[in-house]
């Protein structure tokens, strides 16, 4: 009973980044805006709360940090993406890169070495608060896209840019906050990756994260409270993966794990194949708009 | 009701409105006036400026001259919130709905009901006070008798229902003006009718109603005064009551000269070249329509229009001859043949190779790629023809000389095959698609509207050409809404109207207003209507 | 005049210097922000990718593969299509030609064209299943690739280390093949890995040229990526098009299997690949889309990735990691070639608007 309760609490842990994450991808994509820079916005946030936290010994700085840096770098993604118009894809893959490159760059001028931040203390981690923001999050996600006023600009935003035009709101706008947005929480995503989920920030620390968290939003069809449990259901398969790794290290079952690592990208393309994307994607999703 | 043009002040009034888009005048002199309370019919052909005049109003679109009246003030609109603003509102022909949203979402876009007592927020972070706009709209349908649901998505509602939802929107916001840009374009009869009275009663009520389309039988049903559009002006502006259809149609219509004249027309005899026989052209879910047939014979040397308003099968008619890919219709009489051969299971390929040359209707979307060159251009569509084709590989050597001589026999200017084809002028990319067309001398042209947006230069060597190959044996279907083009040219005439042959005519004995009142369906349609 | 993309009178070549030009001004901002001399670290570069023989057949050596995920994108993206998935194929491509090496004909010249075929296939497959989605069943290219690619990576390596494991080493490969039959390297290029293999490349480029050049395919494939009304009227199957363009590009980021396993290491190390299927993307981008400008670009890249070694060694603070920022930046640079002139005037005359109020 404990083992299970002990999982499940892992699981939750696991799956706080993706939570953020995936709620950052939410706005942008429902404001009509493919976001595939999420692991890059991911990596720079880890990079940021570590190192503040590290120069602070405040966790909380280091997260807000992280969120400015995020956004930061989501603000040169919309420059490139709505002001200039560039294709979101290979901007989004960009930014990724430029992240991948920046912050051992980065760390190197800190710290003098390239792998790695240095260990931060107990009292410089977070325990659970990330958790407890990111079901807040959640939570207010939901509402907010579903009974707000701008929730419904966005959501026009992504489904029909034009309507929202003709009734004065731009579209424009809807959109840049949006991917702002989706750089604060995506930076916050990796802010728990570095502060609470490990104890540093190591190169290429969120190895995926921010793809499956577009993952999750996919299969939770690009609301809100599905997506979180499926990034639940996603951490918890990594909780479960990494309790087995230590009771089967060397039996004869050990082949499993790669198997059920790649399970929630099969599971996405499964659901790919079976033609949801084209039916329930935003319409508008990745068409630039004349200004 | 029509007392038109005595009340003092009228709802809306344009005064000299002029916009020109480059070289090409929209609108040259639009003066029109509305009365309050009143339905106002907007009449014109493609092209005649009706819809730039309409944007202009609804502040889409800025005018390069002239002065807007709304109410006895005048007013500058630069953008569709002044308009709105001002009170006008307008339903576009495409409506402006989300489909992934309910219909309540897509009504309060833009004027998002809040709670009084949460104004202390920023209005972005408001909630929607969903029951209070439930609430307007619950009376607002009462007192119109718009029924719509409210909570249902968009996507899973009729064209009719959706209408009502865009004029409840409009009503929603308090919009004193309404443009409607062809309402009607997409509903069945029945829903035509129903509409038509709560439009009359809306006007009751006191709201003004512009309505833009070309169709002469519901103006005359539902409008208190019409304005016809024509060449970019005002041509007329009239009461309902005074006038019929016929009036109305030589009016729309008016006589442009074409000094290119089919002088020859005759009448051929024989077995035909391309015959369709009992195609049921509309496609329709619903069985208890009735499927109206279409039926038409071709002959070589003959060309052969097809008059009618867009929209009543013509496009239907295009993919059946260029994709036929289609069996046809189980349990009906239908066939589809070419040069005596059933072509239904043939693809846009064979038909090509078969000898049948095709000109699109909409050169940017369907004709060209705009950033290749004429050369690439000149081959899409014919990249299987035997003599451009060694294996797998492409023949440019021979492309080349066949676009050369292509631009040489349509004088295309200039004579730069390796030219992206987008910095051709619009009548030289249209010469460019009707060469490409009639290279390897095809037995059959399909010609789609083949002088939309081309200067008079271009029209007439386009129909000079025709002309000469017709007269060399050429079978041509020429598809087109400018009358002149088909009674200039056409040896035999059919008009389309509802996805049938309304009427037939042979090219000598027929006229403008013929041809006019067959295709706006004036007679039958009212026979049908009280029969 | 095979040029898709471009939009204005400017040549094709003006926007990637610019981007190149752009790029180095920016990140030697950067060397000279954080303190050190951008004359010296650009030497450095300079000197490690060119400075003996040696140096330049290791950034040939590096140029290799990013030239065949180069011109892989560069299939998918002349019909408008951005096939993410290339670093998942060629991880397919070499999987499948270290197997065939292992297992294939012990006659040193068949083995190798087995070994290549296998590459060929691998690619050529993992990118199908992409293009299948793709064409017919609507997926978002860039959503499938992405979980294609770590699909692959996980596959390969747990059939790689669970059946094929190299019982003799710690490190996660398989079983290396014979040395015999690898590529013996030329000795002009002193010990760098640099053979016959090599050639396969300029033949891949020379055999995109053609393609797109006179073959009927390539024409069509460029329509459907230009107008898919158009071609569609034209007698074009815009999906099988599509289908196309993303699996042939799969031969070429297969052929990245057959120059690492034949010309290299000789075996399928799980994580070999830097990258080099996203390096891909901004050398499709910086070679216009043309094969020859890929090949350009991708030895520009390859000396990049080279010269960036010794940057861990030779200066105090800037590591070989400068090499993904400078590659990011030139992505980024690209990314907007498209619009770029225009919606730079554009916002340019919203300014003059906004600031001096004008109207233009």
């Amino acid at each position: 009973m404990e083992l299970v309760f002990d999982t499940l609490l892992a699981g939750i842990r696991m799956a706080t980044p993706l939570w953020f994450a995936a709620m950052g991808g939410i706005l942008c994509e429902r404001s009509g805006v493919i976001n595939l820079g999420l692991e890059g916005l991911m990596l720079i946030g880890a990079f940021t709360a570590a190192t503040l936290a590290y120069f602070t010994a405040s966790p909380f700085i280091g997260f807000a940090a992280a969120g400015l840096a995020g956004a930061a770098l989501a603000a040169v993604f919309g420059f490139l993406t709505l002001t200039l118009r560039g294709d979101q894809s290979v901007v989004g893959m960009g930014i990724n890169l430029l992240s991948v490159g920046v912050t051992p760059f980065l760390t190197k001028i800190f710290f003098q070495v390239t792998s790695s931040t240095p260990s931060l203390s107990v009292e410089q981690k977070f325990i659970m608060a990330p958790t407890l923001i990111a079901v807040g999050l959640i939570a207010s996600t939901a509402l907010w896209l579903r009974f707000t006023v701008s929730g419904l600009w966005v959501r026009f935003a992504g489904e029909h840019p034009e309507a929202l035009t003709s009734a004065g709101i731009r579209v424009l706008r809807t959109r840049w906050i949006c991917v702002l947005l989706s750089g604060v929480l995506a930076g916050w995503g990796g802010a728990t990756l570095s502060t609470m989920l490990a104890s540093q920030f190591s190169r290429q620390m969120t190895a995926g994260g921010g793809f499956m968290a577009i993952a999750a939003m996919i299969l939770g069809r690009w609301s809100p409270l599905p997506t979180a449990l499926i990034c639940l259901f996603f951490g918890l398969t990594d909780a479960v993966q990494i309790r087995l790794q230590g009771s089967l290290s060397g039996s004869d079952t050990a082949w499993m794990l790669q198997l059920i690592q790649i399970s929630p990208y099969v599971l996405t393309l499964l659901v790919l194949a079976g033609g949801l994307r084209a039916s329930r994607a935003p319409k508008a999703l990745g068409k630039s708009i004349e200004i | 009701m029509t007392n038109f043009s005595t009340e003092a002040t009228p709802a809306v009034r344009m005064l000299g409105i002029r916009k020109a888009y480059g070289s090409c005048i929209s609108n040259a002199d639009v003066n029109l006036e509305v009365s309050r309370g009143t339905i106002h019919g907007i009449l014109g052909e493609n092209g005649a400026g009706k819809s730039t005049a309409m944007k202009i109003l609804y502040g889409m679109v800025a005018a390069d001259a002239g002065e807007i009246w709304i109410d006895g003030k005048k007013c500058h609109m630069r953008s569709p919130l002044e308009a709105k603003a001002l009170g006008i509102g307008m339903v576009h022909q495409h409506f402006m709905l989300s489909e992934a949203h309910s219909v309540l979402e897509n009504i309060i876009l833009g004027m998002e009901p809040l709670y009084p007592s949460l104004g202390w927020l920023p209005e972005a972070l408001q909630p929607l006070a969903m029951r209070t706009a439930r609430e307007k709209l619950e009376r607002l349908m009462n007192e119109h008798g718009l029924e719509v649901p409210l909570d249902a998505s968009v996507d899973s509602l009729s064209v009719g229902t959706l209408q009502r939802v865009e004029i409840l929107k409009l009503l929603y916001q308090e919009t004193r003006i309404l443009i409607l840009d062809e309402p009607t374009a997409v509903l069945t009869p029945q829903e035509v009718d129903r509409f038509f009275i709560q439009l009359k009663h809306l006007a009751a009520t006191g709201k003004t109603i512009l309505i833009v389309t070309h169709k002469l039988r519901e103006l005359l049903a539902v409008t208190d005064s019409i304005s016809i559009f024509r060449a970019g002006s005002v041509i007329a502006s009239v009461a309902t009551s005074s006038i019929d259809a016929d009036a109305l149609a030589a009016l729309m219509i008016g006589k442009k000269l074409d000094p290119v004249q089919n002088n020859s027309k005759q009448l051929r005899e024989g077995k035909p070249l391309l015959s369709i026989q009992n195609w049921p052209l509309k496609k329709t879910r619903n069985p208890s329509f009735q499927h109206e047939t279409f039926s038409l014979e071709l002959h070589a040397g003959e060309i052969l229009g097809i008059a009618g308003i867009e929209g009543n099968g013509q496009q239907e008619l295009v993919e059946l001859l260029r994709h036929p890919k289609q069996a046809p219709p189980a349990g009906t009489a239908a066939r589809l043949e070419l040069l005596g051969r059933d072509v239904t299971s043939w693809s846009a390929i064979q038909m090509t190779a078969a000898g049948v040359g095709y000109i699109p209707a909409d050169r940017h979307k369907e004709a060209i790629l705009l950033d290749q060159s004429a050369t690439r251009n000149f081959v899409l569509g014919y990249q299987d023809h035997p003599s451009f084709r060694f294996g797998p590989f492409l023949r440019w050597g021979a492309i080349h000389q066949a676009t050369v001589n292509g631009m040489k026999l349509f004088e295309v200017s200039p004579l730069q095959p390796d030219l992206p084809i987008k910095r051709f002028s619009g009548g030289n990319q249209q010469k460019i698609v009707v060469a490409r067309a009639l290279q390897h001398q095809p037995r059959l042209l399909i010609a789609v509207h083949p002088t939309r947006g081309v200067d008079v230069g271009a029209i007439q060597l386009i129909h000079k050409k025709l002309l000469e190959l017709r007269s060399q044996g050429l079978a041509i279907l020429l598809i087109s809404s400018e009358l002149d083009e088909i009674l200039a040219l056409a040896d035999r005439i059919l008009v389309m109207e509802n996805y049938r042959v309304a009427a037939r005519f042979t090219g000598n004995a027929c006229n403008e207003t013929a041809l006019g009142l067959a295709m706006s369906g004036a007679d039958s349609k009212k026979e049908k209507q009280h029969g | 005049m095979a040029e898709p993309q471009s939009s204005s009178a400017i040549p094709v070549w003006v926007q990637p210097l610019m981007a190149a030009f752009l790029g180095l001004l920016i990140s030697a901002g950067l060397v000279w922000i954080i303190g050190e001399n951008p004359a010296s670290v650009f030497g450095v570069f300079f000197r490690g990718a060119f400075g003996t023989t040696y140096d330049l057949g290791l950034s040939l050596f590096y140029a290799l593969p990013l030239a065949c995920t180069g011109l892989a994108v560069c299939m998918g993206l002349r019909a408008r299509l951005f096939n993410i998935g290339v670093e998942g194929q060629l991880t397919v491509g070499t999987f499948f030609a270290a197997l065939a090496g292992l297992y294939g004909p012990s006659q040193p010249h068949l083995n190798r064209i087995f070994g290549l075929l296998a590459a060929l296939l691998g690619g050529f497959l993992w990118a199908a299943l992409l293009a299948w989605l793709r064409a017919y069943r609507k997926a978002h290219e860039v959503v499938s690739g992405i979980m294609l690619n770590f699909v692959a990576f996980g596959l390969t390596s747990w059939l790689a280390l669970n059946f094929f494991k190299n019982p003799s080493t710690q490190n996660p490969e398989t079983v290396a093949l014979d040395a015999s039959l690898r590529f013996k390297s030329w000795t002009f290029f002193d010990q760098a890995p640099i053979g016959f293999h090599a050639l396969t490349v300029p033949v891949a480029a020379l055999l995109v040229w053609i393609f797109f050049r006179w073959s009927r395919m390539g024409f069509s494939l460029e329509a459907a990526g230009a107008k898919a009304e158009a071609a569609e009227q034209g007698g074009i199957s815009v999906a099988s098009m599509q289908f196309w363009s993303l699996s042939l590009g799969g031969l070429f980021a297969g052929l990245v299997g057959f120059i690492e396993v034949y010309g290299n290491t000789g075996r399928f190390v799980v994580g070999f690949s830097p990258g080099y299927g996203f390096v891909g993307i901004a050398v499709a981008l910086l070679g216009r889309l043309q094969p020859l400008g890929i090949l350009l670009s991708a030895c520009l890249f390859g000396a990049i990735l080279k010269g960036s070694l010794d940057l861990d060694f030779e200066t105090e603070k800037i590591t070989r990691d400068f090499a993904l920022i400078l590659q990011a930046l030139l992505i980024l640079l690209m990314s907007c070639s498209l619009p770029m002139p225009s919606a730079l005037s554009s916002l340019w005359q919203r300014i003059r608007r906004n600031v001096f109020g004008t109207r233009v």
